[in-house]
């Protein structure tokens, strides 16, 4: 007989706060399970332990970090990736904004189109931007 | 019915390898990933190059080992019929083969429609540092593009020579020239053939074109902060004449912006710029010798193997055909 898994994924539906995405970060760069400890030296005490704790466990129970015992603590780790968990948000998002009817995704759809080229445009205007800081630097007659 | 058999077997075994390498491939690939981050641009280009040839090479080793198995050793009064698995495994095969041609076939169309239409009005263009003939094209898309594998040509849109300063112009010529000195056109081209079942190879094929991409732009900046922060600007350059995916599967050509790895392209050269670390080692292609001696090893080792392989690989093909009747 199969059991079923104790902590199945389930679609990560509401946003990340924001200590709750820095988590996540710190989870996805590290790439390896870490116990609360770990992760409050790895923030530098800037937030109390029994808030990372609290943090992580919310985690587990949205279902994106999986956890084992290891003797008294915990150890966390990511069940997803961070590009798995952007599509599943993203498919989330517009499941519900395109809806069924294509008179109402017609107009949701082009104005993603204009919001990704008007991103596309900011990360290339922040992109020269550092580019030109860089060369300020480095060559500061270009000053 | 001894062809048919034999065909069968032949697309049978090319689908059963090919799909079996191909899980081997995404479960490598995988476990490396976090590791690869940390190779350098050529080491993690090479690793996502042969895990994305790995199930197409070794399913065609199989189908040629089958083929020579069967030829060698089936007698020919044998009446041996092809059963439903059979037939379900060579229908595979059969499609596997299909969709990789049908790539190709679709790549070279739009390559000949674009060197078609490319050409017509194209000036050649006289620049030093080239590593090809030049050709100033008036259409913008993409604004820089090598294409061809024997004798690649380098086509740079009037719009991208405008805009580009002369120093920028002379890195983007040295990206281009790492490009031909990896031969990374004829790579290319057997990612483009190379099978790998229902694409799920697209990622691997991806990794494997921002890792050669890198590594041009390594090879192009050569450690200097100047240079990797012209290349970074001419990059910007042409991402904002070149709207992403505008552009559709060439044969054997790469381009300097395909709207994808972008930001992580210019942090990777902005990195290098502030700690203007050395040149990066060696040109990326392995010696000639190591490659004549790789590949006299391995052709003695198979030579030496064949006369005990071949029988008894025909011997499992007799225990499949009846399995699968």
């Amino acid at each position: 007989m199969r059991l079923p898994p104790r902590n199945p994924v389930p679609e990560p539906v509401q946003g990340l706060g924001p200590l709750e995405q820095q988590v996540m970060d710190h989870v996805w760069e590290v790439g390896q399970p870490l116990r609360v400890s770990d992760v409050h030296a790895a923030f530098r005490t800037s937030f109390a332990y029994t808030t990372l704790m609290t943090t992580l466990d919310r985690l587990y129970k949205k279902g994106l970090l999986g956890r084992r015992k290891d003797g008294r603590a915990f150890l966390y780790s990511a069940r997803l990736s961070r590009e798995a968990l952007h599509r599943r948000v993203a498919r989330r998002a517009l499941d519900a904004l395109l809806g069924r009817d294509p008179r109402t995704a017609r107009p949701v759809l082009s104005t993603l189109v204009e919001a990704v080229s008007d991103r596309d445009r900011h990360m290339l205007d922040e992109l020269e931007r550092l580019v030109a800081e860089e060369r300020r630097r480095t060559d500061p007659r270009k000053r | 019915m001894r062809g048919v058999l034999g065909l069968s077997l032949v697309l049978g075994a090319f689908a059963l390898v090919n799909a079996a390498a191909s899980l081997l491939a995404l479960g490598l690939a995988r476990v490396l990933r976090g590791r690869a981050a940390r190779l350098d641009a050529r080491r993690r280009g090479d690793l996502w190059l042969g895990l994305r040839l790995f199930p197409a090479a070794a399913a065609l080793l199989a189908a040629v080992l089958v083929a020579a198995a069967f030829a060698r050793h089936e007698p020919k009064d044998a009446n041996e019929t092809v059963g439903p698995g059979l037939l379900v495994l060579a229908a595979a095969g059969a499609a596997l083969t299909a969709a990789s041609l049908r790539r190709v076939f679709r790549a070279h169309r739009a390559t000949r429609r674009f060197l078609v239409e490319r050409t017509a009005g194209a000036r050649p263009l006289a620049l030093a540092g080239a590593p090809t003939p030049v050709l100033r094209v008036t259409q913008t898309v993409p604004a820089v593009a090598l294409v061809g594998t024997r004798r690649p040509t380098l086509f740079v849109a009037e719009s991208a020579l405008s805009s580009f300063t002369p120093e920028e112009l002379a890195v983007v010529l040295a990206h281009e020239s790492a490009h031909v000195r990896a031969r990374d056109n004829l790579k290319t081209l057997l990612v483009l053939g190379a099978a790998f079942p229902g694409g799920l190879g697209g990622r691997i094929e991806r990794d494997w074109r921002q890792a050669a991409e890198e590594w041009a732009d390594e090879r192009a900046a050569g450690g200097f902060a100047d240079r990797s922060l012209s290349l970074a600007s001419a990059l910007l350059k042409v991402a904002r004449l070149t709207p992403t995916g505008s552009l559709g599967e060439l044969l054997g050509a790469t381009t300097l912006h395909r709207g994808e790895g972008l930001a992580l392209r210019v942090h990777r050269l902005l990195a290098g710029a502030r700690s203007g670390g050395g040149a990066p080692a060696g040109d990326g292609t392995p010696s000639v010798g190591r490659r004549i001696l790789l590949l006299a090893l391995a052709s003695s080792g198979a030579a030496l193997s064949l006369p005990f392989l071949l029988p008894a690989l025909h011997r499992a093909l007799e225990i499949v055909v009846r399995v699968l009747s």
